[in-house]
């Protein structure tokens, strides 16, 4: 295979194109399609806060953190900050306040095993 | 940015340590059975030093009994001395005795083995997201240290972030997640811009590693290059790889389904790998590109590329079902190969890739068809212009359509809104002088002598 001729110079700074950042919409759709792990995490972490937080379920307000950092494990670079904070906020806060107003802790499943 | 994280997460425990003491210091208000349950606890804690006061109390009280001469209090005299009676010998004190409670009620640490379960996987989750992240840009480095020398050799910038002044940039990688990199580079002859991107494996996300598991990805090396076309350069489009990307590859691209069919008998002449597959224009493209060198490359290195794709229509990948274009993106000459990094241990595999890249852009820069292979390949980029514009016809009519009623409203909604009544009057005689020009038949009125 030829190799470039030795001493001509291929560089042109008078070529440069800058680098530009994308879209951000026009990329969040084709990374969406692209990987859509991130998304499901973040509306299944809301789904769990709500109901941590409505319905006081203790282990859907642990289940909310663990999808939270598993959306913030996953963060794209055209991602918005402010969404990863919001739902770290609400998992937090739906573990807390389910505690605060009753801190007896979830009945794990085996005992009614050794029980019965 | 992880610091905020951290600060705001510490901070929101302390607040919800603190309204936990403050609960406890209230369950005393809140529970209705609070002052029995004291007064029970300082009854049973206490017995022996409130013992001698009651007894000499007693004592008294039965001597002031024994002297009144009262009928009345016959019942209390009997009662009183069963009592004297009693004091000789003192009932032992009763063993407290606790009470059958459930399991869930019994706070003590022991009983919260789920929460334990849950932060312990948060615990293992957030150890692998630091590894994987630091193992992830590791890799990173060590394949972009591989190119740095060769990279610098051909462009006159490396790293560009659009940010910093051009002579202030350094060739470092950019990190774009913890699982993406890229380095942009530019000013080189025959091409705009070099894009190298690396995708890894999610190595940090222990979900997604646990998911490699079923579906084994790969750490890959993109290179997306943009060429200068000129009127001299002739047309191409043109996919060769191993054939489960290039089927996907065919499938997604708008020019690869547009302009090529698959070339297995070509592939077969030029003893092309038995694991790719061949995706051209022309028969005279593949010929003309891929020269023996360039198939002796593609078999040295067969693990390694997983395509290259070489286009004069690229307008990226097709748009998603039920969606058309209205208007056809403009194309661009384009270069692109991925490859697998897994397969690239050392510098020299990666320099000879990287030669092989910029020899392909300047074959594709210098290689002329035919004058009939020319013809042909014009002909089909006109007649897929012409389907395009004849199958977006109704959609552009609708949206000039859209475009004009929503001219007329808002010319109406102005002539509301006009509070001077002389204006208003003005405008509405214009708007229906233009209504009556819209229902007039459009043809030439022919003046009869």
């Amino acid at each position: 295979m030829q190799q470039q001729p030795q001493g001509s110079d291929p560089r042109r700074a008078n070529r440069i194109v800058r680098f530009k950042p994308v879209d951000p919409q026009l990329g969040q759709q084709q990374a969406v399609a692209e990987d859509p792990l991130p998304e499901y995490m973040n509306v299944l972490g809301m789904i769990f806060s709500m109901c941590g937080l409505m319905i006081r379920m203790k282990w859907c307000s642990w289940l909310a953190l663990v999808c939270s950092c598993i959306s913030f494990a996953n963060t794209r670079s055209s991602d918005d900050a402010k969404q990863i904070v919001s739902s770290f906020m609400l998992s937090v806060s739906a573990v807390v306040m389910s505690y605060l107003q009753n801190p007896a802790p979830i009945i794990p499943p085996w005992v009614s095993l050794f029980q019965t | 940015m992880r610091g905020f994280f951290v600060i705001l997460f510490s901070s929101f425990l302390l607040i919800g340590y603190l309204l936990a003491g403050n609960s406890n210091n209230n369950n005393h208000d809140d529970n209705e059975f609070a002052e029995f349950e004291d007064d029970f606890a300082e009854i049973v804690s206490d017995p022996i030093v409130t013992k001698q006061p009651v007894k000499e109390h007693e004592k008294a009280a039965a001597k002031d009994e024994k002297f009144a001469d009262d009928d009345d209090f016959g019942v209390v005299d009997e009662e009183v001395e069963k009592d004297l009676g009693s004091d000789d010998a003192p009932p032992p004190p009763q063993p407290l005795k606790f009470a059958d409670v459930p399991a869930h009620f019994r706070s003590n640490w022991a009983s919260y083995q789920v929460e334990a379960i849950v932060l312990a996987i948060i615990l293992i989750y957030v150890i692998n997201y630091l590894i994987g992240r630091a193992t992830n840009q590791s890799i990173a480095n060590a394949a972009f240290e591989n190119c740095r020398e060769i990279l610098e050799e051909q462009f006159a910038v490396v790293g560009d972030d659009g940010i910093t002044e051009l002579e202030q940039i350094a060739p470092i990688l950019r990190r774009d997640t913890d699982y993406t990199f890229s380095a942009w580079c530019s000013g080189r002859i025959n091409l705009h811009y070099f894009n190298l991107q690396m995708r890894m494996v999610k190595r940090q996300d222990l979900v997604s590693r646990v998911l490699d598991f079923f579906d084994p990805q790969t750490d890959r090396l993109t290179i997306k290059s943009h060429l200068e076309s000129t009127n001299e350069t002739d047309p191409l489009v043109l996919l060769v790889g191993d054939k489960k990307t290039t089927s996907k590859q065919f499938k997604e691209q708008l020019d690869l389904s547009t302009f090529t069919t698959e070339r297995k008998q070509t592939a077969q002449q030029i003893n092309l790998p038995a694991n790719y597959n061949l995706y051209a224009d022309q028969n005279e493209i593949v010929f003309s590109i891929l020269e023996p060198g360039i198939i002796g490359l593609l078999k040295k290195h067969e693990k390694a590329i997983e395509f290259i794709h070489i286009s004069d229509q690229f307008t990226g990948p097709k748009p998603p079902d039920g969606e058309t274009y209205t208007r056809l993106p403009e194309a661009q000459r384009y270069l692109s190969i991925s490859l697998n990094l897994r397969e690239i241990q050392d510098q020299e595999t990666m320099e000879e890739l990287l030669n092989l890249v910029f020899y392909l852009i300047e074959k594709v820069k210098k290689f002329k068809l035919s004058r009939e292979a020319k013809f042909k390949a014009e002909k089909r980029r006109k007649e897929f212009e012409e389907a395009f514009m004849r199958n977006t016809h109704q959609y552009r009519q609708e949206a000039a359509q859209q475009r004009k009623e929503e001219k007329t409203r808002e010319r109406k909604q102005k002539l509301l809104d006009e509070s001077d009544p002389d204006r208003q009057r003005r405008l509405e005689a214009k708007e229906l002088k233009r209504e009556a020009k819209a229902k007039q038949p459009k043809m030439k009125q022919l003046k009869m002598k």
